[in-house]
């Protein structure tokens, strides 16, 4: 499946990236090639099997309600930056 | 200029109601983030390192089953969990856990009940849907600094969604349809819907339309209406704005906009349009629920009598006014004990025979004396806002000496005070300091003797002035400590000084 530009372009706005051209071109390249990959799949005849995003076969799979986490003192993180146990990050202001 | 007559406005809402369970949705960290310092009560899975492994919580699940159900929602036999995609410092997996196509609850409809013009109106909004979600983090941007500050505690809280059919007609009814619904959560006990703490947000869909038009107008939505007030008031203020527009033959742009509170308007938020593009899809690692294996029939016993039934009893059964009802109906444990002491007005010996009269009392006692005690209590020791398990029999007792006309509001008020302060017995108390049954001749001599201290109240009557007598009767009833009924000494102050 061919992947054009604007498609790129839209998906690296979603995810918050800038890309410059080259590199628009080349995920372009490469996008396309993972999704021809994937295309693979569609040989398979699907014909009456219902559609699943799960392979367990569980359901209801739920925690009782109860604190087991302890407080922590710090981050298990590596954030680049941070103030009073605050991660620090670019300004975003709401409207 | 008023719009309403030339356009019906038509409101959908949009409600995240956040559960009080003591740990998160899909973590056993700490819920209740009051207090914590940023990022305290994190793990793995709440700031969405990978392989973490969400499990839903059980709690929270059933909580929004029993809120959908006190919807008249459909509870579906299939359910599951999705991914909605954004980016935002606010949300570390760059996607919320969130339900998309088969949420907890299907459509159903809410019913309350509110004055307009004078009389009582049922009002029945349907709900589209209620799923269940995670909160995000919460973002600081301090004041003059370049960056903003994420505290994760929050991210991971359980939030209910609730979605509303475009059924509200006006501001004031959306107001009023919050907090019939704050006041449900707070029956069924899963979420303190404090406002003021974001326990409860509202964001507002809204159209206009030409009255007997069926087809919608274009809409806009409302972010952040974050108090009742704001709700009205945002609403009012995008009402006129939409006005203005159709007025002027110009269109309403679909768009986000955000209320302002200091210029009583709203603002548009176009920069916020762009990534409405979630690419929901199903998240792999939650297996599918099926709620009614849940014990559905459980849930449907355990849920409370609902607050507009609550309230209709009341008035039906106790004879009390709708405004009565509505304060007497404010939680579960107002009912408790309101019903509690109505138990203990109508038995005892000097027991109310006729439950509307021990209801009114109850009513008087209970939002007189009662509320200003245990907001004094209160504000004292920050205790919980529960009726101490004595008060009901309490207030029933007083409700009795009310009736037996023994006491007056104003003799009861300071030995009620004294009974709950002081923790004393309320039969005998009542019965020992009980005000002494003033006699006509004694009320007589009172108000001779009242009327001779007030020389010129007195004069001023007889020239005409009808509002002097009250420094009179004034004067006698602060002499009688608040025995005397003040109608009748007005009475007989008047045919004295005439």
């Amino acid at each position: 499946m061919e992947i054009d530009r604007q498609a790129v372009e839209k998906v690296a706005r979603l995810a918050r990236l800038a890309l410059s051209d080259d590199d628009v071109a080349a995920n372009q390249r490469q996008l396309s090639k993972i999704l021809e990959y994937i295309d693979q799949l569609n040989e398979v005849d699907t014909k009456g099997v219902p559609p699943t995003a799960q392979v367990t076969g569980t359901v209801n799979a739920l925690a009782d309600d109860e604190v087991r986490n302890e407080r922590r003192d710090e981050l298990p993180i590596d954030a680049p930056a941070t103030d009073g146990g605050s991660i620090k990050v670019k300004g975003v202001f709401d409207g | 200029m008023s719009g309403a007559s030339r356009y019906e406005a038509v409101i959908g809402l949009e409600i995240h109601v956040q559960l009080r369970t003591k740990s998160k949705m899909f973590c056993r960290c700490d819920n209740q983030a009051d207090g914590a310092k940023p990022n305290e009560l994190t793990c793995p899975v709440c700031l969405g390192l990978p392989g973490a492994l969400p499990v839903p919580n059980r709690t929270a699940v059933e909580w929004a089953i029993k809120a959908a159900l006190a919807l008249g929602c459909a509870i579906p036999d299939e359910s599951k969990f999705d991914r909605k995609q954004y980016f935002y410092p606010d949300l570390p997996k760059g996607y919320q856990i969130s339900q998309y196509d088969q949420p907890f609850g299907g459509p159903g409809t809410f019913e309350f009940d509110m004055v307009e013009d004078g009389k009582t109106v049922t009002k029945q909004i349907g709900i589209t849907r209620l799923h269940l979600e995670e909160d995000a983090g919460k973002l600081t941007h301090p004041k003059g600094a370049d960056y903003s500050l994420v505290d994760l505690n929050r991210a991971g809280t359980p939030l209910a969604e609730i979605v509303t059919e475009p059924d509200l007609r006006s501001p004031a009814e959306a107001k009023r349809f919050l907090q019939e619904l704050r006041r449900l959560m707070r029956y069924l006990g899963i979420s303190d819907a404090d406002m003021e703490k974001g326990h409860l947000r509202a964001d507002a869909n809204i159209s206009l339309r030409k009255p007997g038009e069926k087809k919608l107008g274009t809409k806009t939505e409302l972010k952040n209406l974050n108090s009742f007030r704001f709700v009205e008031r945002g609403l009012a203020a995008e009402i006129e704005r939409q006005t203005e527009l159709l007025d002027a033959g110009k269109s309403v742009d679909q768009e986000t906009r955000g209320f302002d509170e200091d210029g009583n308007r709203t603002v548009s938020q176009r920069g916020k349009e762009e990534a409405h593009d979630y690419r929901y899809f199903p998240e792999p690692d939650i297996p599918p629920l099926e709620p009614k294996a849940l014990g559905i029939k459980k849930l449907v016993k355990g849920l409370p009598e609902l607050p507009v039934e609550v309230k209709r009893r009341f008035i039906t059964e106790y004879g009390l006014q709708p405004d009565q009802a509505e304060l007497l109906t404010d939680s579960l444990d107002d009912v408790e004990y309101f019903e509690a002491s109505l138990k203990a007005a109508m038995s005892g010996k000097n027991k109310i025979n006729d439950r509307t009269k021990a209801a009114q009392n109850i009513s008087k006692i209970a939002y007189g004396i009662g509320r200003q005690i245990m907001t004094k209590k209160m504000l004292n020791s920050f205790m919980e806002l529960d009726w101490p398990g004595s008060y009901p029999s309490v207030t029933g007792v007083g409700a009795r000496y009310l009736a037996s006309g023994e006491y007056t509001m104003s003799t009861l008020n300071p030995v009620m005070e004294r009974i709950w302060e002081e923790d004393l017995d309320p039969e005998k108390t009542l019965e020992k300091e009980k005000p002494q049954k003033l006699g006509q001749s004694d009320l007589d001599k009172i108000i001779d003797q009242a009327i001779a201290d007030n020389p010129k109240p007195a004069a001023d009557f007889k020239a005409g002035n009808e509002n002097a007598k009250q420094v009179i009767v004034g004067a006698v009833m602060k002499a009688t400590k608040g025995a005397a009924n003040a109608r009748e000494v007005a009475q007989l102050v008047e045919k004295k000084l005439s």
